[in-house]
């Protein structure tokens, strides 16, 4: 049995600290739902602070397999980490925006190989950079303008942000800044390369918001959220979720420690409705639980507890390859695609992940805005080994 | 003059106020001072020519204004602040003056020059390092787009003047203009490349003037509306001129009107590039076009100008800044294809006498609900012409109900 070190400080408080704590009973400082505690693997990176705390969760199709916590939500304060606490998803939040997206494909009100500008046409005659020095920009038109396709697995040729996303980039409406993708030239002849971009995303929210007629956040919370009882699901935590949230660590500056940090990307305060805006591409936060859930119902195909919210061909079409085969990078619409497995990453190191062979889901969450050492890149494969080895048939 | 005559002369400018019965007993009880008041209810100069417009239902309502350097000579209220209701116009109500915001801008940032922290030649991205990236379109067909660097980048001098060939607005200023903060407006100004080199054409552009703002702001450390509200508006008493309407103030704005559909008549409308309500602080203010404003006020920023920077003698511009900014600054550049009119900085300067009786080196400025001021140094007068018109009256005949006023004005007021 171990004991959390509750002091960050020095080795000796450390030492002092663990004694003292030592007397505490472990089910007061571990919150663990029935299952097998698969956190508590996670206590050693605790223990050495490269970890502050986590989240994570199993599931297969019908229910919740494990679902335990493990170090601190708030290593200062020793608050315990619990398994409702919240934490930013990122971009997470992609898969979920393109599972929206696919809604409108099987009503038939969006075809993923239309051109973007049908539905918005502030990208019409969008034109492409064929060279570009210190001295010179020439433009000429792209092969075909880019598609709906072409947003969602990233090969649009869109940049990552626009010059108008800083600080922070959740701070102007969604609809400003796809008006900025559309001013600018493309970096590369859409279909020919694959670039991680947040604008082809919430490009892909937009057209959520013109298509349906309602905003993007209501969209998610009427057509998923609410009827999956994703709760906790959200991009403004309100005071109750924010009490929850768990807080964000880096490496000091002599990578000695972790020390707790905002969120570089989201502006402050996080429950500010009118200077926050929703974002597409990485905007969401969200409870371990939520997750599973959310990624139950694609396991099931679509249809979960009696609810049709895909159909299966969508959710084919949507987690397979859609990236060229020449390229390394193997991405279908907002998910990463891994032939029988696919799923996705956040910013800070969160992660879900669906297993279909093995018929799993499982959800990774912490708060990491950067490793202090390269024990923190063993932590997810850590979680996932002993998933496997406890439910991987 | 007997009754009749008296009740004819004043009988269109009470008509719309007072009941048929009220109008003649108040004509009646006036009988004995006929004489008198014959010339004080006279009907005013801009009512004059202006109420044939209300008549005919060109023009709901206007306030005029006619000013020396030291004293506001006349000021009359014509036809409706609101049709639908019969409210008449009076002479302090609101208005959206829209462009006639870019004089005050250019006036601020005069300030900053004054004060030696910012030089007019200066480029931009001095003050605005997103500005570093500029590109000028060198060649443009259907099929490709040449950019290449501008020989000069953009200098502060570009933007006051419109020369500067950025976009005249930015693409994400749409559908509502009062959303985005400046910080982050400007740098989506240089997204797309100048329209031409800097400095060899004039091209009308609100992002000019709104980087402006932002580099009152980035040198003052102040917020744009909060440096335009302690630094001009207080010190020249300007108290009824605000980006932010309060509840109070919204009652006299003047209503919006444009032509309906058939062109019959006037129909109500709101601030189409605004959102409402108007109060509400979040909303931004606009270098180029936020403000509202009075006559009244406005006479006070025009004596200013006219007084070569100085009002009651509390200064606020160097002579020399406000001489500059009134005068031609765009060289050899034509303005709308003749020289008729040069600019300034924020400010239309007239090359030539114009049929309205202005003098040569008269200027001013004008909003686009066809608000319009103007300054003659020459005779020595201002002229101020509010009205809120949003569509379908065309320049030409705003103009013409403008040079109405003005050169009857210039008239009555003669020396």
């Amino acid at each position: 049995m171990k004991s959390p070190v509750s002091s960050r400080l020095s080795l000796k408080a450390a030492c002092v600290a663990a004694l003292f704590t030592a007397a505490l009973p472990f089910s007061a400082l571990h919150a663990a739902e029935p299952g097998k505690d698969l956190a508590a693997n996670l206590q050693p990176f605790v223990d050495s602070h490269v970890l502050a705390g986590a989240v994570t969760l199993v599931a297969n199709k019908d229910k919740v397999l494990d679902l335990s916590a493990v170090g601190y939500a708030d290593v200062a304060a020793k608050k315990p980490m619990t398994t409702d606490a919240l934490f930013w998803i990122a971009s997470m939040s992609k898969p979920i925006t393109a599972t929206a997206l696919m809604m409108l494909v099987d009503e038939g009100k969006v075809n993923v190989d239309d051109p973007v500008e049908k539905y918005l046409p502030e990208f019409k005659g969008q034109m492409l950079v064929v060279e570009k020095d210190g001295d010179h920009v020439l433009l000429k038109k792209p092969s075909h303008p880019i598609t709906v396709k072409n947003v969602l697995s990233h090969t649009s040729g869109l940049p990552f942000s626009s010059a108008i996303e800083k600080p922070t980039l959740d701070q102007l409406p969604l609809a400003a800044r796809v008006r900025s993708y559309a001013m600018q030239p493309l970096d590369f002849d859409p279909d020919s390369d694959y670039r991680y971009a947040n604008a082809g995303i919430n490009t892909a929210g937009r057209i959520i918001e013109v298509v349906s007629g309602m905003s993007y956040e209501d969209f998610l919370d009427q057509r998923i959220f609410k009827p999956l009882g994703m709760k906790d699901t959200t991009f403004w935590p309100n005071d109750e979720q924010l009490t929850r949230l768990a807080k964000s660590y880096h490496g000091n500056k002599d990578k000695s420690d972790i020390e707790e940090t905002p969120v570089g990307q989201l502006k402050y305060p996080l429950n500010d409705h009118v200077g926050r805006q929703p974002m597409p591409a990485g905007g969401l936060f969200s409870t371990a639980a939520d997750i599973g859930r959310f990624c139950q119902m694609i396991l099931n195909g679509g249809e979960f507890e009696g609810k049709r919210y895909l159909s299966q061909e969508a959710i084919k079409k949507m987690t397979s390859r859609e990236t060229p085969e020449n390229l390394k990078a193997s991405y279908g619409f907002g998910w990463s695609a891994n032939g029988t497995s696919f799923g996705h990453g956040g910013a800070y190191s969160t992660n879900m992940n669906i297993d279909t062979k093995l018929g799993l889901v499982t959800v990774f969450m912490v708060q990491n805005a950067g490793w202090r050492n390269d024990d923190g890149k063993k932590i997810q494969p850590a979680f996932n080994k002993a998933a496997t080895e406890a439910f991987g048939k | 003059m007997n009754f009749f005559e008296c009740a004819k002369a004043i009988e269109p400018t009470f008509r719309r106020r007072l009941s048929f019965g009220a109008f003649v007993a108040f004509c009646a009880a006036l009988l004995p001072l006929a004489p008198v008041l014959a010339d004080a209810q006279e009907r005013g100069h801009a009512a004059d020519v202006l109420l044939r417009y209300v008549d005919r239902h060109l023009l709901s309502g206007a306030v005029t204004l006619v000013a020396s350097p030291d004293k506001v000579l006349g000021i009359e209220a014509v036809g409706y602040n609101d049709l639908a209701a019969q409210k008449p116009m009076r002479t302090d109500d609101l208005f959206w003056i829209a462009s006639m915001t870019k004089s005050m801008t250019c006036a601020a940032l005069m300030m900053l020059v004054d004060e030696g922290k910012v030089k007019l030649d200066d480029p931009v991205e001095k003050y605005l390092p997103e500005f570093h990236t500029q590109w000028v379109v060198a060649e443009k067909d259907a099929d490709h787009e040449l950019w290449k660097k501008p020989q000069h980048p953009i200098t502060i001098k570009n933007l006051l003047t419109h020369t500067s060939g950025l976009v005249p607005r930015s693409a994400i200023e749409q559908p509502k203009v009062d959303i985005i903060p400046l910080r982050n407006l400007t740098p989506s100004f240089v997204m797309a490349p100048l329209h031409f080199e800097p400095g060899t054409r004039y091209e009308y552009c609100n992002a000019g003037i709104n980087s402006a703002g932002r580099i009152i702001e980035v040198v003052s450390g102040m917020s744009y509306g909060e440096f335009m509200e302690q630094r001009l508006f207080q010190p020249l008493g300007m108290t009824r001129t605000t980006f932010w309407p309060s509840e109070e103030q919204l009652k006299t704005l003047a209503k919006i009107y444009r032509f309906n559909a058939e062109k019959s008549g006037l129909e109500e409308t709101d601030i189409e590039p605004f959102t409402y309500p108007l109060t509400n602080r979040t909303r931004q203010p606009l270098p180029a076009g936020g403000l509202f404003s009075t006559a009244a006020d406005l006479a006070r920023f025009c004596q200013m100008l006219l007084g070569g920077g100085a009002l009651e003698g509390k200064r606020i511009l160097s002579e020399n800044a406000a001489k500059q900014m009134s005068s031609v600054e765009t060289g050899d550049v034509k303005i709308n294809g003749n020289d008729f009119e040069g600019y300034g900085f924020g400010l239309v300067v007239r090359n030539r006498p114009g049929p309205e009786g202005l003098s040569a080196g008269s200027f001013g400025h004008r909003g686009a609900y066809k608000t319009a001021m103007w300054m003659d140094p020459s005779q020595h007068r201002i002229f101020i012409f509010l009205m809120q018109n949003s569509g379908s009256l065309t320049g030409t005949d705003a103009a013409k109900m403008e040079s109405a006023f003005i050169k009857a004005a210039i008239d009555k007021y003669r020396d």
